[in-house]
């Protein structure tokens, strides 16, 4: 390689000469050029640009081994793509049922199952604050049968299967095992995912129910529990999405969500586990946005970061434990009602990012997604986008492809850098908990929000079809929108009483004293005593209630 | 354009309405008299009855102030306070104030956030304030919001402000008895100490109590307390994990009932009264010096001093 | 000058906890000089309606992503009713598609903000029909 102080010269010479002359005549668009994240964007890297240790073998490594930078299978998609998951699921668990085998016939690969608020809050169907929102944003689920109709006639020992649930996650999580094992399927073979990533929803997401500390403690015990009994499945998927969603930067994406990593990772050590018997089995899921390289640098800092974590701060020595392996979603804020074909062509753009940005699975939203909830035509277009790139683009047939573009290096190193600074800060204030606690996590991700939204108000960030290139004459009325079944919770609320009058009531209630007992010790692990009053058909919302009892309710502090 | 007709009918209450809704309690009355009154509207008539209302009843309210700098979980005390209280079957009213921008005048009101979950309620009132209009020191109007809070007699009055200085020092002139509220480890205590709000207030509150820090922070406080004389009582709590509540309830009642009981109350009331009266003195001499200063000609060469001299003497003041 | 001060409720009646929105049209409104009170998340009906009460508030932002508002936010104009206060604006952003617009406005609602639409549109309407109002008086 060349030598890099002369390179640095000569690129000091082209700036002052060239390219001054040609500023001078055609100023640039912007000055300066900024990441939302506040990186400064030069106007063209070079060797010289990277830090003047930069090493390939330290930085980048090889896919499959430490720190992961390029990917973490040796092949990558020269073996297996991606997953292709599409997040699905409304009204009654029928419907969702049909839903799923629509997807599996078309070459979807996983199953992904959004839940309905209530459920994902803790609330049967019949409780006050269900009204409106049984079914609406996902499957309506109160007890174990309501699973068992939602994965009927779908093979639970072949499908993988990834839940959208956090605060009730270990309840779904029992489920889930009771109706594969009434179907006489073994819980070691089953695969999937639980998110049963509570830190994020105090941040971003709002579906918390207990406070943080309890939380962590059913977070560990499901992480623990799923370690010796059900190996294959992901106990934890640690989200950046809806911290991204919610508005933060790239870098504040990554850093809170390796925080809130660090945390579980710290909680299921201190209660004893050893961190290579549970690490290489959480799994995380981030949000692909619109600036190309920055998100295709952003996803190569965290495998690093991740990696350096879990061999220099934990000491894990299983190169597993260290792989940053990671579900990506297309951002859904960046969908806009207007024109909105143009959606498919910002997905496309965002998912290939995802594809070059070394992800494990992929959900492509659906272009309609700004409106309401996606039609079969819109979600197949979707999922046609993945198999373009997958099958046509060609990006999947060598590893990371983009690796060694100077600039892509360098936002790498800029991103880690700025995710290192704000986990320092963290750290210092005791971690993820007490930063949640006093407000600083929220804090700094509003202001990003507002930041971002006055960007786009005052037109310096442009957004097509909303604020530039808008069409007068456009007919935002003219669409088809698939509308949840208005009668779900009559249905949900009839079967729950049909539910509790044919059950062993008396049953139920003496495991749910169980449970009770069970909670009120921090160090026994709730899963069993849930895993049997679930078979014993005791409802989502009673479950949760005895612990509501025992933990109390989280109340959040003041954050504009 | 900005006539255009709007389609609906606004509530309007007269005086006569407004006073009677709200000395039976009825929230619409309540909440348009505070409102009246902010706004400056029927300042003087309105608020003569409500005085005059509150000094022949019979039904004392507790008016309690809560302060404390941010991050000690004031609000989150109020809120299992409130839930403590209004399991008793009492009915409660709090004020709380924010700051408003200088810049735009609107405000961000956020407390009442920590107590959503105890609405709907009908022994719960709660208004947020911002301090808009303030030309230095607590906008009066503060304090007349707890005399119409007293006239729909609440149980309680919790007054919650935020922050050090003069705040703080006004509270305790408003409130029947005033807590400052401290949390282990803060840096802000310390700032505390030193402003001397710990002579002015009837206890403090040590929140957090829980945590490894407290004794430290409570050793501390110690050492400071002794040299004041009649030191407040400190009180240990968790709000987080509802510990020490009740006992604080009862500190609460049985100081106030001692206060009643030795004549401290009454006096306290008298003096809150003609600290009014200095308030709104300065409020109205403030506003009009506020304009004055606005649209003054500035000229270098005069002393600021006798500036100030004429002009309070054309306006009839002795100086 | 006081008196010409609009209150606004910002509320998220329903479960769905994604803030972000409410929270940047309350900051929104804040700038625009309006005095801005906030529910926070997952309250009823009837806890945004006493706090509008208790506040006495001009406006009422309703925001739901959820597909709940149908049902959700006529629900607070019947508790608004209820005590004796639906005189106050009822405002509904979200994801609301046009079908919904003529249904929240026969229940109530006084404009609907839905998709494509920002703060700006809310603060605008805020100014021409509330504080037109006001200066009107």
């Amino acid at each position: 390689m060349e030598d890099r102080k002369k390179i640095a010269e000569v690129k000091e010479d082209w700036l002052s000469t060239d390219y001054a002359k040609f500023v001078a005549k055609v100023p640039e668009r912007k000055q300066p050029f900024m990441l939302d994240s506040g990186i400064e964007i030069d106007p063209l890297y070079t060797p010289a640009d990277l830090d003047e240790d930069w090493s390939y073998l330290e930085r980048l490594g090889f896919p499959g081994r430490y720190p992961f930078t390029r990917g973490v299978y040796p092949t990558m998609y020269r073996g297996r793509f991606w997953t292709m998951r599409q997040y699905a699921g409304f009204g009654t668990a029928e419907e969702s049922n049909q839903r799923f085998k629509y997807l599996l016939e078309q070459g979807q690969t996983g199953l992904s199952v959004a839940f309905d608020l209530p459920t994902q809050l803790g609330y049967d169907s019949d409780h006050d604050l269900a009204i409106g929102e049984v079914g609406k944003v996902g499957v309506a689920i109160d007890s174990v049968e309501d699973m068992h109709v939602l994965f009927d006639g779908i093979p639970l020992d072949k499908v993988s299967t990834s839940m959208t649930i956090n605060a009730p996650a270990a309840i779904l999580l029992a489920m889930y095992i009771v109706v594969a094992e009434e179907k006489g399927i073994d819980r070691k073979v089953l695969r999937g995912t639980i998110q049963n990533d509570i830190l994020k929803e105090y941040v971003a997401r709002g579906t918390y129910i207990f406070p943080p500390r309890p939380s962590m403690r059913l977070i560990a015990d499901t992480i623990m529990f799923c370690a010796e009994e059900v190996p294959k499945w992901n106990p934890i998927s640690i989200s950046g999405y809806h911290i991204r969603e919610s508005g933060s930067t790239a870098v504040q994406e990554i850093a809170f969500t390796l925080g809130d990593a660090i945390e579980y990772v710290k909680t299921v050590i201190e209660k004893g586990m050893d961190v290579d018997k549970f690490a290489a089995r959480l799994s995380f899921f981030f949000a692909s946005h619109n600036n190309f390289f920055e998100e295709i640098a952003k996803f190569r800092a965290a495998r690093r970061v991740w990696a350096k974590i879990m061999k220099e701060k934990f000491g894990a020595q299983n190169p597993k434990s260290m792989m940053l392996r990671f579900h990506t979603q297309t951002a859904g804020s960046t969908l806009t009602a207007q024109q909105p074909l143009n959606n498919i062509v910002r997905v496309a753009i965002q998912a290939l990012a995802a594809v070059i940005g070394g992800t494990q699975s992929l959900h492509t939203n659906s272009y309609d997604e700004a409106l309401s909830l996606p039609t079969e035509e819109s979600v197949t277009v979707a999922l046609r986008t993945q198999q373009i790139i997958a099958y046509e683009s060609g990006v999947a047939d060598v590893i990371d492809g983009i690796g060694g573009s100077y600039y892509v290096e360098k936002l790498t190193d800029e991103i880690e850098k700025r995710v290192w600074e704000y986990l320092d800060k963290i750290e210092k204030m005791g971690g993820m908990v007490p930063a949640i606690e006093e407000g600083y996590i929220q804090q700094e991700i509003t202001d990003a929000a507002y930041q971002y939204y006055k960007a786009v108000a005052e037109g310096e960030k442009v957004v097509v079809g909303v604020n530039k290139f808008v069409d007068p004459n456009e007919d935002l009325t003219k669409f088809h929108l698939h509308r949840a079944d208005p009668t779900v919770r009559e249905k949900q609320i009839r079967k729950l009483k049909e539910l509790r009058a044919k059950r062993d009531n008396q049953k139920v209630r003496k495991l749910l004293d169980e449970l009770k007992k069970a909670a009120e010790d921090e160090n026994t692990n709730l899963m069993p005593y849930i895993i049997e009053a679930v078979r014993a058909r005791a409802t989502l919302g009673e479950i949760t209630d005895v612990l509501r009892e025992v933990f109390g309710e989280y109340r959040p502090p003041v954050i504009f | 354009m900005r006539n255009k007709v709007s389609k609906k009918k606004r509530l309007v209450l007269t005086e006569e309405e407004v006073f009677r809704r709200l000395i039976q309690g009825d929230e619409v009355g309540l909440a348009r008299a505070l409102s009246m009154i902010y706004r400056e509207e029927a300042t003087s008539s309105l608020l003569s009855r409500i005085y005059a209302y509150n000094a022949d009843k019979k039904h004392k309210s507790k008016v309690i102030g809560i302060t404390g700098a941010g991050g000690v979980g004031k609000s989150t005390l109020i809120s299992v306070l409130a839930e403590a209280l209004l399991k008793k079957g009492l009915r409660i009213g709090i004020i709380a104030v924010d700051p408003s921008s200088p810049k735009t005048g609107g405000a961000l009101l956020g407390d009442r956030i920590r107590l959503q979950h105890l609405f709907p309620n009908p022994n719960l009132f709660f208004r947020s304030f911002s301090s808009r209009g303030m030309v230095g020191g607590i906008n009066p109007f503060i304090f007349d919001a707890v005399a119409v809070l007293e006239a729909a007699s609440f149980d309680y009055i919790i007054i919650e402000t935020l922050g050090i200085g003069q705040d703080e020092i006004d509270i305790v002139h408003m409130c029947d008895l005033t807590a400052l509220v401290i949390a282990p480890g803060l840096g802000d205590d310390v700032q505390f100490l030193k402003s001397g709000v710990i002579e002015l207030v009837d206890l403090i509150v040590m929140n957090k109590s829980d945590l490894p820090t407290a004794s430290r922070t409570v050793g501390i406080l110690n050492s400071y307390t002794r040299m004041v004389e009649n030191h407040p009582d400190i009180i240990k709590l968790s709000a987080y994990k509802k510990q020490g509540i009740m006992e604080l309830i009862e500190y609460i009642d049985n100081k106030w009932q001692e206060l009643l009981d030795n004549g401290s109350l009454e006096k306290r009331r008298m003096e809150r009264w003609k600290f009014q009266v200095g308030n709104w003195m300065r409020y109205i001499i403030g506003k009009r010096i506020h304009k004055f200063v606005e649209k003054g000609e500035v000229n270098p060469k005069a002393s600021p001093y006798e500036i100030a001299i004429s002009t309070l003497k054309e306006w009839g003041c002795e100086v | 000058m006081a008196d010409k001060v609009v209150r606004v409720l910002v509320g998220k009646p329903g479960l769905d906890g994604h803030d972000r929105a409410a929270k940047v049209m309350a900051r929104a409104l804040r700038d625009a000089g309006f005095e801005v009170i906030y529910t926070g998340i997952r309250q009823t009906p009837a806890q945004v309606a006493q706090t509008a009460v208790q506040e006495d508030v001009d406006v009422i932002v309703l925001n739901n992503l959820t597909g709940a508002h149908l049902e959700v936010f006529p629900l607070v104009v019947e508790e608004l009713k209820k005590r004796g206060r639906d005189d106050i604006y009822v405002l509904a952003t979200g994801v609301i598609p046009f079908e919904d617009v003529e249904p929240l406005k026969e229940k109530g609602i006084d404009e609907v903000f839905g998709p494509g639409t920002g703060p700006i549109h809310v603060i605008n309407w805020i100014k021409e029909h509330v504080l037109g109002e006001k200066q009107g008086e």
